[in-house]
């Protein structure tokens, strides 16, 4: 299968959604399935071949459009396709039990999102990730309102208003390249980058900043978030905080080293990250609503990893894309179960976590806080000992000790929460999980407890990511067309 | 007098100062106007004064739009395509946002009775 397919496939699917309406309810849920195993299989499928690959449409690269898969986009693109397909699965599940009314919308946007996330991670032309950019934009605007109530337009249309101011200044930034260098294409750009006036590069790095920054949640600019992730269901704001983020956070720090901006602005970003994570945890101290305070945690998380990612060494990368991946798993699993708690109580106090009475449940939400907060042996503990590692061995002991202490604010809140669930004294009801949930949240539990047995599994892919994020050459060949 | 203002080099600075112009209005109507649908023409100003400056600057004198016809066959003295078909897509993209920032705003309407996003305060702590 070309990489040209991992774009085409979801947004056919996405655009024959009336036909597969017709067969009945089966034939949206088992359509989307069906993609998303289609599309997870393909990547596991590229994991074992030679990597860089490249799929070109009809003139080569540096001329025409180009997809590249890269072992720094293999990563994210097995988080993706994996996040996918565990949502469609309990997509299952939850339009059962809930109003399947919007069913169709859903699944349009749903597969326009995946499509449009992994677009962002493999165009190597800075105006076709634009695009990607926007695709992805868009389908989140309408799967964050689009249960059509108060809450959900409300944070809807406030994330269209921010949204698309974002995507202003990228456009600005593809502009003033262009004018300058005369070319889209990154591998070029990455090349001449130093030819730009420099007053100009700080206007450009400026405009991509807000923009990309704006999107992946990056402080000062995220102040949005949290009424985004309240106002939309909580699969949704599963995908937000395992896919959207991730994807703009990809292109992000693609950008960032490519560019070579790296040398100039390390400290700039490290700082906003760590404010990011600082600020976000202190104010998650008191959320009263659950998806808000969820939604704080992925900031804080986000914060962690643009302090670590934005590092320029190695080591900490490395650890940074391993505390990534379990973020991703984590977050996933606690929005996908935090969805069953939903869709029985109706409401999003904070008190839903002494209301309900599983075991099976109980243990699933301890084992994603523990691992979310880096408690061994689950995966998030192995991803934050790794970074604190690679930080003392560049000798960074500010960022170990700064990690370290706000850490202990987050422990507050999600010891908080596993004193609630296991209050004996509220009053507690029977939930029922389903038997599909069953399944699926003990596997996705169980790859946060593998990862974290086994470091070894994904360290093997976090190593080769980050060499190709920090030594881009058959990147930069492929994408200029050397040897075509 | 004329030939001055008929030369590249002024062609640009005016483009320059008015789109930009038009682009800080934009900005400053999006961040303070309390109505939904004036927001939205604010965001719809920024990028159209973005489309004036790119197609605007890749512009000069003397010079034609990128279509060879039966009295046209060379590319000497042509514009550089690649801008407007990258502002074509870009207007595409921006119609579809504004159509769906527009739904919004009516969804919300028929929900609420107003237009006023200084009042969307249902999401909070």
């Amino acid at each position: 299968m070309s990489l040209g397919y991992y774009f085409l496939l979801p947004v056919i699917f996405s655009f024959l959604t009336p036909l597969f309406k017709k067969f009945g309810t089966f034939g949206l849920r088992g359509s989307s399935i069906l993609l998303n195993a289609i599309l997870f299989i393909q990547s596991l499928q590229y994991a074992k071949m030679a990597l860089p690959q490249i799929a070109q449409f009809s003139i080569a690269p540096p001329l025409g459009i180009a997809f590249i898969l890269d072992n720094f986009s293999l990563l994210f693109l097995l988080i993706f396709t994996f996040s996918g397909l565990v949502t469609s699965i309990y997509m299952l599940w939850y339009f059962k039990e809930n109003d399947a009314k919007n069913e169709a919308r859903f699944y349009v946007f749903f597969h326009m999102l995946i499509s449009g996330s992994i677009g962002m991670i493999l165009s190597c032309d800075i105006f076709n990730v634009y695009i990607f950019f926007e695709i992805v934009g868009i389908s989140s605007y309408s799967l964050a309102a689009y249960n059509k109530d108060k809450k959900a337009l409300e944070g809807g249309i406030k994330y269209l208003i921010i949204g698309s101011i974002a995507s202003i200044f990228i456009v600005f930034a593809i502009m003033l390249i262009y004018l300058q260098i005369g070319t889209v294409n990154i591998a070029l750009i990455a090349q001449r980058y130093t030819e730009i006036d420099s007053k100009i590069a700080v206007l450009i790095a400026l405009m991509l900043f807000i923009g990309f920054g704006t999107k992946a949640e990056l402080f000062p600019l995220n102040f949005w978030v949290p009424d985004v992730y309240q106002g939309s269901s909580s699969h949704v704001a599963g995908l937000f905080s395992s896919v959207v983020s991730k994807a703009y956070l990809f292109v992000f720090f693609h950008l960032f080293y490519l560019f070579g901006l790296s040398e100039k602005y390390t400290l700039l970003i490290m700082t906003l990250g760590a404010i990011t994570f600082l600020v976000s945890e202190l104010t998650a101290l008191n959320q009263k609503d659950v998806k808000r305070l969820f939604a704080y945690s992925t900031l804080g998380q986000l914060g962690i990893l643009f302090l670590a990612l934005s590092s320029n060494s190695s080591e900490i990368i490395s650890g940074a894309l391993f505390h990534l991946t379990s973020h991703s798993l984590g977050k996933l699993l606690i929005f996908l179960t935090l969805g069953i708690l939903i869709s029985k109580f109706k409401h999003t106090n904070i008190s839903i976590f002494g209301d309900f009475k599983s075991k099976f449940l109980s243990v699933i939400f301890i084992i994603a806080f523990l691992s979310i907060l880096g408690i061994p042996p689950f995966s998030g503990f192995v991803g934050k000992i790794l970074i604190l590692k690679g930080f003392a061995m560049a000798g960074n002991y500010t960022a170990i000790a700064f990690i370290l202490i706000v850490s202990i604010i987050e422990a507050v809140y999600f010891f908080r929460l596993i004193t609630m669930i296991n209050n004996k004294q509220t009053i507690k009801e029977e939930v029922s999980v389903g038997a599909i949930n069953y399944v699926l949240l003990t596997t996705l539990a169980g790859l946060i407890l593998l990862f974290g047995l086994m470091p070894s599994l994904l360290t093997h892919f976090t190593d080769l990511a980050t060499n190709a994020l920090l030594h881009p050459a058959n990147y930069l060949n492929l994408a200029l067309g050397v040897g075509l | 007098m004329l030939d001055f203002f008929n030369s590249t080099q002024t062609i640009h600075v005016i483009i320059i100062l008015g789109s930009m112009s038009l682009f800080t209005i934009g900005l400053y109507g999006v961040f303070t106007q309390k109505n939904l649908v004036k927001v939205l023409v604010s965001f719809a100003m920024m990028e159209s004064s973005l489309f004036l400056f790119f197609i605007g600057l890749h512009y000069e004198v003397g010079f034609t739009a990128p279509i060879i016809d039966q009295n046209i066959q060379t590319f000497t003295n042509m514009v550089d395509p690649i801008p407007q078909a990258m502002i074509l897509t870009t207007i595409v993209i921006g119609l579809a946002i504004l159509a769906l920032g527009l739904s919004f705003g009516i969804e919300y309407f028929k929900l609420t009775g107003t237009n006023d996003i200084s009042k969307m305060n249902e999401l909070k702590d």
